[in-house]
């Protein structure tokens, strides 16, 4: 019986875990980024945000993801996690924003100009960052360069022009 | 005297600039030529030659030109790429490549791969041209004065996620595109960071996102394009000083798909253009002192959606025809103006004959705010209830933006 009872304890825990919100497949050519309005095209740049109600918010870039953050569209304590793609292996797994790493370089721009990328370990960005060069970036320093780009200056100022 | 002195000099400048122009070698390449090879001819030939290629497969790609040449096509010559390079990259100034077949570059998540690449160069021209089968078509970086014309971009629709642009400016000034077709590719054209550049006569159609797509472009041009069955028709972002004239919109259908999206545009034009069978003929949002005008709307679901954060957008002398939906926004504020409009939907009369109706008219149906935060509502349209709750409306509006009001309706439509 004590066994049953401790089965039943460890499926409900499993089912609870399942239940855990995290990024979803998203649909590219049909969905809006929720910060631009350009429809999601190219899986390499693509972010997410998941609310603590599990509602979830797509984006196309990793400097949309920040800029949404940034201009307070949606409060810190409702966040409840906040993903990037591995711009090394766009059709893997999910990064956690805070624990990727950042590269922005001006021969890989991203949708909305900021050229910022995202990777999952420094190793795998310092090859990339052999061939096409640029700054590496924390995702603290990536929503600072966001916030300075955007709300400082007002959206529209990549940073394309030299 | 004086005369015999002009004529001297004039016969002298002719003979020293025939002299010149004789300096220039024409090279000939052929697959059973003396020269086979593009490059081959390239690295014999002067600053100022002219290459004639003629017909056959040129297996020899990338093809990269440091040094201004004239590269003519002459009996559609084809340049296969092989699929992990680009075809050719121009990065001389005042080079010309005319009459090429440009094919087989494949999709890479990390390189931006082109046909036709133009880098760092000025005064260049890229004209009757085939690009085919190529990740990006036609693309442009860093560069200025390039003149874009007469090409045909044909992609092979494949996902979005792994289709490029047709033609693609980057960092690119004054920048010439006419008279391109362009389907096939995620955006049509695709303008990032490139100001003072002019898109005329271009017929884009079966892109997956947008025909056309500015994006930090300021002082530019499109006029007299042809914009079918994309994604969205054209989709104009963050950029100010933008005339847009003369363009048609048609069939760009489905669920979020514009005519012309408007996000963040200023001080912009919208002038003489048709709008026919878009699901949403003009969407804009954060977009201000934008005059719009002498423009058509006809049988599209939503003429106009314009949200609140728009101020100073002027709608005048423009037809609204057989839409589902003239005019819809998300706010009772109106800081945007209407006047002087053509509406089908217009009930009114002109008694003193002036043309203008005499009574107000209001575009915005009770129905349509419904809609907007209940799409499921739709399934209402055209129900006797939905009639009588637009007109209770019309009569005592309650809901419907105050302000949205055309003061002086036109009678007629605009020609």
């Amino acid at each position: 019986m004590k066994r049953f009872l401790l089965i039943l304890l460890a499926l409900f825990v499993l089912l609870l875990s399942a239940c855990e919100p995290g990024p979803r497949d998203l649909h590219y050519g049909q969905e809006e980024c929720a910060h631009c309005m350009m429809r999601l095209s190219d899986p390499s740049f693509a972010t997410q945000l998941v609310t603590q109600h599990g509602r979830h918010y797509a984006f196309d870039s990793v400097e949309c993801l920040a800029g949404h953050l940034e201009a307070g569209d949606i409060p810190e304590d409702d966040v409840h996690s906040l993903w990037v793609a591995n711009f090394a292996d766009p059709e893997g797994d999910w990064l956690r924003a805070e624990d990727a790493v950042y590269l922005q370089s001006e021969d890989l721009m991203s949708p909305m100009g900021l050229a910022l990328t995202a990777y999952s370990d420094e190793e795998t960005l310092a090859s990339f960052r052999e061939e096409y060069g640029g700054e590496i970036r924390s995702w603290s320093e990536v929503r600072a360069i966001v916030y300075d780009a955007w709300i400082e200056e007002g959206q529209g100022h990549g940073m394309g022009r030299h | 005297m004086r005369t015999a002195f002009y004529i001297t000099l004039f016969a002298s400048v002719l003979l020293v600039s025939t002299a010149v122009a004789q300096d220039r070698t024409t090279w000939t390449v052929a697959p059973d030529g003396e020269i086979t090879s593009i490059t081959e001819a390239i690295s014999k030939a002067f600053p100022g030659d002219r290459i004639e290629v003629h017909g056959g497969t040129y297996a020899e790609s990338p093809i990269v030109v440091m040094k201004q040449v004239e590269l003519i096509g002459i009996d559609n010559p084809v340049i296969d790429a092989g699929g992990e390079n680009e075809a050719i990259t121009i990065a001389a100034d005042s080079t010309v490549f005319e009459g090429f077949t440009v094919k087989n570059v494949t999709h890479s998540f990390t390189r931006d791969r082109a046909g036709i690449r133009v880098a760092n160069a000025s005064h260049v021209r890229v004209a009757n041209n085939l690009v085919e089968d190529t990740f990006f078509g036609i693309y442009l970086a860093r560069s200025k004065h390039v003149d874009v014309l007469d090409n045909e971009v044909r992609g092979v629709p494949k996902r979005e996620a792994n289709t490029g642009n047709g033609i693609h400016l980057w960092n690119s000034d004054n920048i010439r595109v006419d008279r391109n077709f362009v389907s096939g590719h995620r955006d049509g054209i695709y303008i990032e960071f490139a100001e003072g550049s002019s898109f005329a006569e271009n017929e884009v159609r079966d892109n997956l996102r947008y025909g056309l797509h500015f994006m930090f472009s300021d002082h530019s041009s499109y006029e007299r394009n042809l914009f079918r069955d994309n994604g969205a028709g054209a989709a104009v972002m963050y950029s100010s000083h933008i005339e847009m004239r003369e363009n048609e919109f048609a069939h760009n259908w489905g669920p979020s798909i514009y005519g012309l999206l408007l996000k963040d545009i200023r001080d912009s034009h919208i002038e003489d253009n048709v709008f026919y069978r878009n699901t949403t003929g003009i969407y804009a949002e954060g977009s201000s002192r934008v005059k719009i005008t002498g423009n058509t709307m006809e049988r599209n679901g939503w003429a106009v959606r314009i949200l609140s954060n728009c101020y100073d957008v002027e709608f005048t002398r423009n037809n609204f025809v057989g839409n589902t939906f003239d005019v819809t926004t998300n706010s009772r504020r109106n800081p945007n103006l209407f006047e002087g409009n053509y509406w089908s939907k217009y009930d009114g009369y002109d008694l003193d004959g002036d043309g203008y109706g005499d009574v107000p008219h209001r575009p915005v149906r009770l129905f349509a705010l419904i809609v907007e935060r209940q799409p499921i509502a739709m399934t209402m349209l055209g129900s006797l209830f939905v009639d009588i709750l637009d007109l209770a409306e019309r009569v005592l509006p309650v809901l419907t933006p105050e302000t949205l009001v055309d003061e002086r309706p036109l009678m007629r439509e605009v020609r």
